[in-house]
């Protein structure tokens, strides 16, 4: 399921390059499955010594990959295949401070997008600020006075709740 | 270990006035750390603030491009992925470039720490005091994010924030366990590289916390010594043959530094002390205490003369049994 979801967003040849290493962890209470990505020694370590944390989580794994904001930021910047805002100046520090996005925020955006799919919010330099969830398809998203996108999990996400885990 | 006092003098007393210490602090201060009125002096302004570019997410030259633009003015340091930043118009933390990783708030003899650990890829290295990950992200950075760094903080909170760095600086060959330091053997591992930043009394940083001036005790300091005997001690079991430990604290007291150490070059005859190359040479004396000689190539960094929180660095090399 994962190898068909790298071909898909166009990012195969990273996550099954050299020096990779992709695990899986299933919390034992909630029984989610969370994909991390490491280099081969640590995902090596990782398999014999279970840590807390390892490398970078890429996403959960459900019917679906559903990227993390992380993971989403690596599909995004490798395979360009993952649907996406761009917003402005303005639109960016809104984001970066937890707000949604407004339609006269955005600059651009994947011609596809349907409503409640997910997407990465980038800034004019093609910088990743957060994950979102499209509220509206593309046709409607760039609407003025209305969130057409709402923030999922931004980068300013930790500054902002001091440390603690979110779920 | 006894923590040793000084009887105070009229200079003691001036300056302890003058700067809002207690007197036990300066009487000690005097004993080692040169010209004090101008050390303590530099303590009372707002500590410089330096970055460490994350070259794991972009190199100097893009970096350097970025703060222009938002006419963030700095100043290249002794290393060259470090930056004083000399005025900023916005908070240096709360950037569209801080947040995406790019750089790490960090100061010069952190760095300098992470830099004498001469770090290669594809090794095996541990933190054993990680959060909330400077070092940790350092040390990946050098490693160009290839083989291993095990990052331990026994703090659930804490990994929390070291969590969060890592991310963000990009770090992908780290394991995080909810360990203490001093029982990293139960890994049953063996590292090339280890770096020890020691929890410690903190007199180093009296810029960034100014409380400590008046709320430390001697007890602080035995208790400090206690605990970096019993996590150098672990490193040292733990590392490889020809492997190195950095020990590493932020505070003057030579307890805590220098006799750390002399305690265990007493206790193990495989270590030796390499030389480093930036810093003032370590105390080999103390008092009317002579200690071992070949503690001059440990290293003290002081705010006044090196534009740095005070700092000990020590390099310990584990002979090889060949």
């Amino acid at each position: 399921m994962l190898r068909r979801t790298y071909d898909r967003l166009g990012c195969f040849e990273y996550f099954e390059g050299n020096d990779k290493c992709i695990l899986i962890k299933e919390q034992s209470k909630t029984k989610v499955r969370e994909v991390y990505l490491t280099s081969k020694s640590a995902g090596e370590i990782a398999l014999s010594i279970c840590p807390t944390h390892a490398g970078i989580m890429i996403g959960r794994l459900g019917k679906r990959l559903v990227p993390s904001l992380q993971g989403a930021e690596i599909i995004y910047q490798l395979g360009r295949k993952y649907p996406f805002i761009t917003v402005n100046e303005m639109g960016e520090k809104l984001v970066l401070y937890g707000r949604d996005v407004f339609g006269q925020s955005i600059t651009d955006a994947s011609p596809n997008i349907k409503a409640s799919q997910n997407l990465v919010i980038i800034n004019s330099r093609q910088e990743t600020l957060a994950i979102g969830l499209a509220k509206v398809p593309s046709q409607h998203i760039f609407k003025e006075g209305s969130v057409t996108v709402i923030n999922v999990l931004d980068i300013g996400y930790y500054l902002r709740f001091q440390g603690k885990e979110l779920s | 270990m006894s923590v040793y006092s000084f009887p105070p003098s009229t200079i003691s007393n001036e300056i302890s006035q003058e700067f809002g210490y207690k007197e036990w602090m300066v009487c000690r201060f005097l004993q080692f750390i040169p010209k004090l009125e101008d050390c303590l002096g530099a303590m009372e302004k707002e500590p410089p603030k330096y970055i460490r570019i994350n070259t794991l997410k972009i190199t100097k030259s893009e970096l350097i491009q970025k703060l222009i633009q938002k006419d963030i003015m700095y100043e290249d340091t002794i290393l060259d992925e470090v930056l004083l930043i000399k005025s900023s118009r916005y908070p240096i933390g709360a950037t569209t470039e801080y947040l995406r990783g790019y750089y790490y708030i960090q100061d010069l003899s952190s760095c300098l720490a992470v830099d004498e650990l001469d770090v290669l890829p594809n090794q095996l290295n541990l933190d054993m005091a990680s959060a909330p990950g400077g070092k940790t992200t350092y040390i990946s950075q050098k490693m160009q994010n290839s083989g291993c760094v095990i990052a331990l903080e026994p703090s659930i909170k804490r990994i929390n924030a070291l969590r969060f760095n890592l991310l963000r600086c990009g770090v992908r060959n780290s394991c995080i366990y909810a360990l203490s330091g001093a029982h990293a053997g139960k890994l049953g591992l063996k590292f090339d590289r280890i770096l020890l930043d020691a929890p410690c009394s903190g007199e180093g940083i009296i810029a960034k916390d100014p409380t400590i001036k008046t709320r430390l005790v001697p007890q602080q300091i035995a208790n400090c010594v206690h605990r970096q005997i019993e996590l150098l001690q672990c490193a040292i079991n733990i590392v490889k043959p020809g492997g190195l430990i950095v020990y590493s604290t932020c505070t003057f007291a030579p307890e805590e530094n220098e006799l750390v150490i002399n305690k265990l070059l007493s206790m193990n005859n495989k270590i030796k002390i390499e030389p480093q190359k930036y810093g003032e040479p370590g105390l080999t004396k103390y008092g009317d205490l002579i200690l071992d000689q070949r503690l001059t190539n440990t290293r003290r960094f002081y705010p006044h003369l090196h534009n740095t929180s005070g700092f000990f660095i020590a390099k310990i090399r584990v002979i090889s049994g060949e």
